[in-house]
C-alpha cells in the first residue's frame, strides 16, 4: 500500500531571477515547435521541418525540441536526422526507455544492427513490459548472428504477447540460426497462418529449405520473401544459394547481386551518418 | 606562452590567441546562465532549459579543466563525464575526456572516448590527431600513421593534421615523406613560428642538423622569434651532451632576454647552471620557473638541488619533499625513473645534511628501487633532461605535457581557487532550476536527479535537501528520501509538513518503527483519517498491534465504509492469526470497492496458508486483474499453481515475474524448481545458480541447486550445495 502524497507547493520557484539581462533573440521556441506540430497536421513538411530547425537552432539542448525532431525525421523516414537527436537525447536522460527504444529503431533502420542491439538492450531493462522492444532487439540480435541471446529477448516478447506475429517470425529465424529447423518451421508456420506473406518467415522457410537440400521449395519461399521486402540482404542472398543448387546461374548471379547492393545501402546510409555534423556542433575554437 | 601548448596544436592557437585572451574562462558559462533566467522570465521553458543545460555544459567543462590544472585527474574526470551528459554536445567534452586520459597513460581509454567520436564525426581532425597520439602512445605507429593518412586524404586542407602525419613519418623514419610535408605546410603558413614546430619536431626525432636549419630560419624571418634559441640550446643539448652546456647556456640566456618571463626557458636554464655547478646563477632561474604550475614538479627538483649545492640542506628537502608530493599526486607522468632516483636520492643526502638520518633512511631505500628498475636504461644525465624527446613528442623532460595547458592553466591558484567556487555556484543553481522546471512538469524522477546533482556539486546550496527529499518522495524513491528529508528536518525541525512526509517515506520504505515515531506526535493526525490510517498500519507493522487496536476502532466507528481501512484490519487479523475476522475485512473490503489494493491479495494468501489453493488461485487472479504490475501476487499465484500441480502454468507466471524483476530471487528458485521437476536440469541449474547468487543464506535454493548437479551428474559440485544447505540449515533451526 502506497501513500504518495503530492507536495508540489512545497517546492520553491526557480532561484536567481533577479537581476539578468534580457535575451538577444526574441523568437519564441515554444510558438515554433506549436508552429511545426500544427504545419506537420496540414500536411506541409518542408515549413514544419524549417520551425524545427529554427527551434534546434535556438535551443539545441531542450529535451521537447530534440524529442520533437526526432519524431518529425522518423515520421518522414528520414532515420539519419533522427538518429542526430536520438543520440544526445539517451545520453543526456539514460533513463527514457522511450529514447532508447526510438534510437534502436532508428539504427536498424540505417543498418547499424549491433549500436541498434546495445540501445534496445538499454531500452528492454528500462522498461521490460513492452514486447515491441524486446522485438526489436530480437530482429537486431538476429541480423547480427546473436541467435541466443535473440531467443531469450523474443521469448520474452512472446511471454508478453503470444501471438505477436512479428515476435513469431523472429523467433523463428533465431531458432533458425541455431539450427533447430523443425522447431523453426514450426514457428514460420504459426506466423505466416496469420500472414501468409510475412518476409522473415518466409526467408526462415528459405533458409531452412536450402539447408535441407529441398531447393524448389526454398526457391518459392525466398522468391515470394524477396517479392515483399526487395532489400532483404539474407532473402536474395539464399535464393541465390538456391537457385545455383537448381542450375539457374545467371538467377543466382542477379540475387547475390542484389544482396550485396542492399548491404552496400546500407553501408551508404552509415557513411552518410558519420559524415552528417552533429546537429548544433560547434567549429573549432 | 604560446608556444607552451604544444607543437601541433599552436598551428590554430595563433589564429585563436586574440579571442581566446578577451574572455575570461567563465565568460561562456555566465552567458548561458544569465540567458536561461531571461528565457524563464520570459516564459520560454524549452530555450531556458537548454541555456541551462548550456551553463553545465561550460561549467563542467572549466571545472574539469580547473581539476586538471590543480593536478586532481579523478575530479577533473568526474567533471568532463558529467558534461558529457549535460547537453547536445558531446566533442568537448569526449576530447577532454580523451586528453586526460592521456596525461594519465592511459592511452586505450583515450582512443575509446575518441572512437566514440568518430564514429559519427569522421572528419573531426582534432579526434584524429589524438588518437593518432593515442596509437603512438600505445606502441602502434604505424595505426597512427593510417588513421593520418586517411584523414589527410579526405580533409586535405587541414594543415596541423598534414602537421602530425609528418611527425608520424618521422616516428616511422620516413624522412623524405615527412620533409615534403613540413615544406607545404610552411609554404601555407610562411611564419616563423612553422619553423619553430618544424625544428622542435625534427629535434624531437633525432634529426638535430634539420632541426637547426628550421630553427635558424624562423630567427632569420624574425630576429627576435620567441621560443626558436630555447630549442636551439635543447638541440645542442640533445645532440652534443656535457660539451655542450656552456653553448646551451647562452642560447637560453639570449632567449631569456627575448622573453623574460617564459617559465619553460627559466628551467631549462636553471638545470643546466645547476649541472654546471653555478648554483647561486641558477636560484634566480629556477625561483621564476617554481611559479608555474606546469614547470614546477620539475623546477622544485633542481631547486633542491641548487639549495643542496649551496649548502642549505633544510631549504633544499623542503622543496625536494614538495616535488615528490606533486610526483605521487596527480601527475605522476612528471617524472620518469631516473628523475624519481634523482629525487629521493637528492632528498635524502639534504636530509642526512640536517642531521635526521632517520628520515634520509626511506629515501635512500626509495632511490634504491628507482635505480634497480633503471638498470636497464641509459644513465646518462644528460640525455635525461630531455628524456622522451628521442622518439616521443612529448615535453616529458620538464613534466610538461602538451595537453596540460588549457585556458586555465596560466591562472593563479588563488584565481583558479575563486573560479572553482564560481563554477560550483553555478552549476548548482542551473541544476536546482532544471529541477525546480522538472517538478513542475511533474516529471520527479528527472527533478530528483537535477536535485542530486546540485546537492553533490553544492550541498550547501539552499533548500537543495529539501527539494531533493521532495522530488524523491514524489517519483516515488521512498528510500532514498528519508537521507535528505531527514536532514532537511534537520535544519528546519519545526515544519509539520516536512516532518510528516518524512514519517510516510519512511511507511513507504517499510521502515514502520520509525514511521510510528514521528506520526505519534503529529498534531494534525487527530482530524486526518489518513494520518491516523498511516499512523495505525505502522503500529501494526511494527508488531505493537495492541496500541493500533484503539485507533483502528475509532477509525472504524467513524468510517466504517472505507475499503482501505478494511483491508489493513484484514491484514492485522491475518497476522494475528484470526483467518475469519480478516477474511470478513477483507470481503468488505472488497465489496465496498471490487478492486481495492492488496484485499484480493491477502485472502490468496490467507486460502494458500489454509491449503485452499483453488480458492487461493481465484483471489490472487482478481488482484492480478486490477493491478497487473503486482508481481508479488504473480509471484504467489505461481506457487499456488505450481502446489496445485500446474507446472506449464506456474511457469508462464513466473517468468512474467522475471521479465520485470530479473533479480527476484524466489521467483528465480520457483522457475529452477518447476525446470528441474520438468527434466530440464540444464536450465534450472543455471536459475537455481542466479537465485544462489541473488540470496546465498536460502537453504532451500542451495537444497535445489544440489539436486540439480546431481540430475546432471556432476557429484563434486552436488556435494558442495547440499553442504551448504546442511550449514545453512542448521544455522536456521538454531
Amino acid at each position: 500500500m502506497t501513500f504518495r502524497w503530492v507536495l508540489l507547493s512545497l517546492l520553491l520557484a526557480p532561484t536567481g531571477l533577479g537581476a539578468q539581462t534580457e535575451a538577444a533573440s526574441t523568437e519564441s521556441v515554444r510558438a515554433l515547435l506549436d508552429q511545426a506540430r500544427s504545419l506537420a497536421s496540414r500536411n506541409e513538411p518542408e515549413a514544419a521541418a524549417e520551425a524545427l530547425g529554427r527551434a534546434i537552432t535556438l535551443a539545441p539542448n531542450s529535451e521537447d525540441v530534440l524529442n520533437a525532431y526526432a519524431r518529425f525525421s522518423l515520421g518522414r523516414s528520414n532515420p539519419i536526422q533522427a538518429i542526430l537527436a536520438l543520440e544526445p537525447l539517451t545520453r543526456m536522460h539514460p533513463g527514457e526507455a522511450e529514447y532508447a527504444y526510438l534510437l534502436g529503431v532508428a539504427r536498424m533502420q540505417v543498418g547499424e544492427m549491433a549500436q541498434a542491439a546495445e540501445v534496445l538492450h538499454d531500452a528492454a531493462a528500462l522498461d521490460p513490459g513492452q514486447a515491441l522492444t524486446h522485438i526489436g532487439l530480437g530482429l537486431a540480435l538476429n541480423r547480427v548472428d546473436r541467435f541466443d541471446e535473440a531467443r531469450e529477448s523474443l521469448a520474452a516478447a512472446l511471454r508478453l504477447e503470444p501471438g505477436n506475429v512479428e515476435a513469431l517470425a523472429a523467433m523463428s529465424e533465431a531458432v533458425e540460426g541455431l539450427g533447430n529447423l523443425a522447431e523453426a518451421t514450426r514457428l514460420a508456420d504459426r506466423a505466416l497462418a496469420v500472414n501468409p506473406d510475412h518476409p522473415t518467415a518466409l526467408v526462415t522457410i528459405g533458409t531452412a529449405r536450402v539447408k535441407e537440400g529441398r531447393f524448389e521449395e526454398a526457391r518459392k519461399a525466398l522468391t515470394r520473401a524477396v517479392a515483399v521486402e526487395t532489400q532483404s540482404i539474407k532473402g536474395h542472398y539464399q535464393l541465390s544459394l538456391a537457385l545455383a543448387r537448381l542450375g539457374d546461374r545467371e538467377g543466382a548471379e542477379r540475387h547475390l547481386q542484389f544482396s550485396r547492393e542492399a548491404q552496400a545501402a546500407i553501408e551508404q546510409h552509415i557513411e552518410r551518418l558519420r559524415a552528417q555534423p552533429p546537429l548544433g556542433s560547434r567549429a573549432e575554437p | 606562452m604560446l608556444w607552451l601548448r604544444g607543437s601541433s596544436l599552436g598551428l590554430v592557437l595563433v589564429a585563436g590567441l586574440a579571442a581566446a585572451q578577451e574572455e575570461p574562462p567563465d565568460a561562456a558559462m555566465r552567458r548561458a546562465l544569465s540567458e536561461a533566467e531571461s528565457m524563464l522570465r520570459r516564459d520560454e521553458p524549452q530555450a531556458a532549459e537548454s541555456w541551462y543545460r548550456e551553463a553545465l555544459l561550460e561549467g563542467w567543462l572549466l571545472l574539469g579543466d580547473l581539476h586538471r590544472a590543480n593536478g586532481a585527474p579523478a575530479e577533473a574526470e568526474t567533471a568532463y563525464e558529467r558534461a558529457l551528459v549535460s547537453a547536445l554536445e558531446a566533442r568537448r567534452p569526449l576530447l577532454a575526456l580523451a586528453e586526460l586520459a592521456l596525461e594519465r597513460g592511459d592511452p586505450e581509454g583515450a582512443a575509446d572516448h575518441l572512437r566514440r567520436l568518430l564514429a559519427r564525426s569522421s572528419g573531426d581532425g582534432r579526434a584524429v590527431r589524438l588518437l593518432a597520439r593515442a596509437f603512438n602512445a600505445s606502441g602502434q605507429p604505424e595505426m597512427a600513421v593510417q588513421q593520418l593518412e586517411r584523414a589527410v586524404e579526405s580533409t586535405p586542407e587541414d594543415v596541423e593534421t598534414r602537421f602530425a602525419l609528418a611527425s608520424g613519418y618521422l616516428r616511422l623514419e620516413r624522412p623524405e615523406a615527412a620533409e615534403k610535408l613540413f615544406r607545404d605546410v610552411a609554404g601555407e603558413r610562411p611564419i616563423p613560428q612553422t619553423w619553430i614546430l618544424i625544428g622542435r619536431t625534427y629535434r624531437d626525432y633525432g634529426e638535430y642538423a634539420k632541426a637547426r636549419e628550421a630553427l635558424e630560419r624562423a630567427i632569420e624571418q624574425e630576429p627576435r622569434v620567441p621560443r626558436a634559441r630555447f630549442y636551439l640550446g635543447t638541440v645542442e643539448l640533445l645532440d652534443r651532451g656535457r660539451g655542450a652546456v656552456e653553448e646551451a647556456i647562452d642560447r637560453f640566456k639570449e632567449e631569456r632576454r627575448i622573453s623574460p618571463e617564459d617559465p619553460v626557458n627559466h628551467l631549462y636554464l636553471g638545470m643546466v647552471l645547476v649541472d654546471a655547478r653555478r648554483f647561486e646563477e641558477a636560484l634566480s632561474s629556477l625561483e621564476i620557473a617554481v611559479e608555474s604550475t606546469s614547470a614546477r614538479p620539475n623546477a622544485l627538483h633542481h631547486l633542491g638541488r641548487a639549495l643542496l649545492g649551496l649548502d642549505r640542506p633544510g631549504e633544499a628537502a623542503t622543496a625536494l619533499e614538495s616535488a615528490i608530493g606533486l610526483a605521487e599526486g596527480g601527475y605522476g607522468g612528471s617524472f620518469n625513473a631516473n628523475q624519481m632516483e634523482s629525487l629521493h636520492y637528492q632528498l635524502a643526502l639534504a636530509l642526512r645534511r640536517t642531521g635526521d638520518e632517520a628520515r634520509a633512511l626511506p629515501h635512500f631505500e626509495a632511490a634504491e628501487r628507482f635505480s634497480v628498475a633503471l638498470a636497464q636504461t641509459s644513465r646518462d644525465r644528460m640525455s635525461n633532461y630531455l628524456d622522451g624527446h628521442g622518439k616521443e613528442p612529448s615535453a616529458g623532460v620538464v613534466g610538461l605535457s602538451v595537453f596540460s595547458e588549457t585556458p586555465v592553466s596560466g591562472l593563479s591558484p588563488e584565481v583558479r581557487g575563486q573560479l572553482i567556487r564560481t563554477a560550483r555556484t553555478t552549476l548548482a543553481r542551473a541544476s536546482f532550476n532544471l529541477g525546480v522546471m522538472a517538478t513542475q512538469a511533474r516529471r520527479f524522477t528527472r527533478a530528483a536527479g537535477h536535485f542530486e546533482q546540485a546537492a553533490w556539486v553544492d550541498p550547501g546550496f539552499p533548500r537543495v535537501q529539501y527539494s531533493l527529499g521532495v522530488a524523491r518522495f514524489n517519483a516515488g524513491q521512498f528510500e532514498q528520501a528519508t537521507s535528505p528529508l531527514s536532514g532537511a528536518l534537520e535544519r528546519q525541525p519545526d515544519d509539520p509538513a516536512l516532518r510528516r512526509m518524512l514519517a510516510l517515506a519512511w511507511l513507504n520504505a517499510e521502515v514502520y518503527d520509525r514511521a510510528a515515531a514521528l506520526l505519534a506526535t503529529d498534531p494534525a493526525r487527530a482530524a486526518d483519517r489518513s494520518l491516523q490510517y498511516a499512523y495505525g498500519l505502522a503500529l501494526v507493522r511494527s508488531g505493537r498491534t495492541v496500541e493500533a487496536q484503539p485507533i483502528f476502532d475509532r477509525l472504524l466507528a467513524e468510517h466504517a465504509d472505507w475499503p482501505e481501512l478494511n483491508v489493513l484490519l484484514g491484514q492485522a487479523a491475518a497476522q494475528e492469526g484470526d483467518f475469519d475476522a480478516a477474511v470478513e475485512h477483507l470481503e468488505r473490503a472488497i465489496e465496498l470497492r471490487p478492486g481495492v489494493a492488496e484485499a484480493q491479495a491477502t485472502l490468496g494468501n490467507i486460502y494458500l496458508r489454509q491449503g485452499r489453493l483453488e480458492e487461493a488461485g481465484a483471489a490472487l487472479r482478481a488482484e492480478l486483474a486490477s493491478h497487473p504490475a503486482d508481481h508479488q501476487s504473480r509471484y504467489v499465484l505461481a506457487t499456488v499453481l505450481e502446489l496445485d500441480n500446474r507446472p506449464q502454468a506456474a511457469l508462464r507466471e513466473v517468468e512474467l515475474v522475471l521479465d520485470a524483476e530479473p533479480d527476484f530471487a524466489d521467483a528465480r528458485y520457483l522457475r529452477g524448481k518447476i525446470l528441474l521437476e520438468d527434466g530440464r536440469a540444464d536450465e534450472a541449474a543455471a536459475q537455481l545458480l542466479a537465485a544462489a547468487e541473488l540470496a546465498p543464506e536460502d537453504p532451500n535454493i542451495r537444497n535445489q541447486l544440489g539436486l540439480a548437479y546431481q540430475k546432471l551428474g556432476d557429484r563434486e559440485k552436488a556435494r558442495e550445495q547440499f553442504e551448504i544447505f546442511r550449514r545453512l540449515k542448521g544455522r536456521s533451526d538454531q
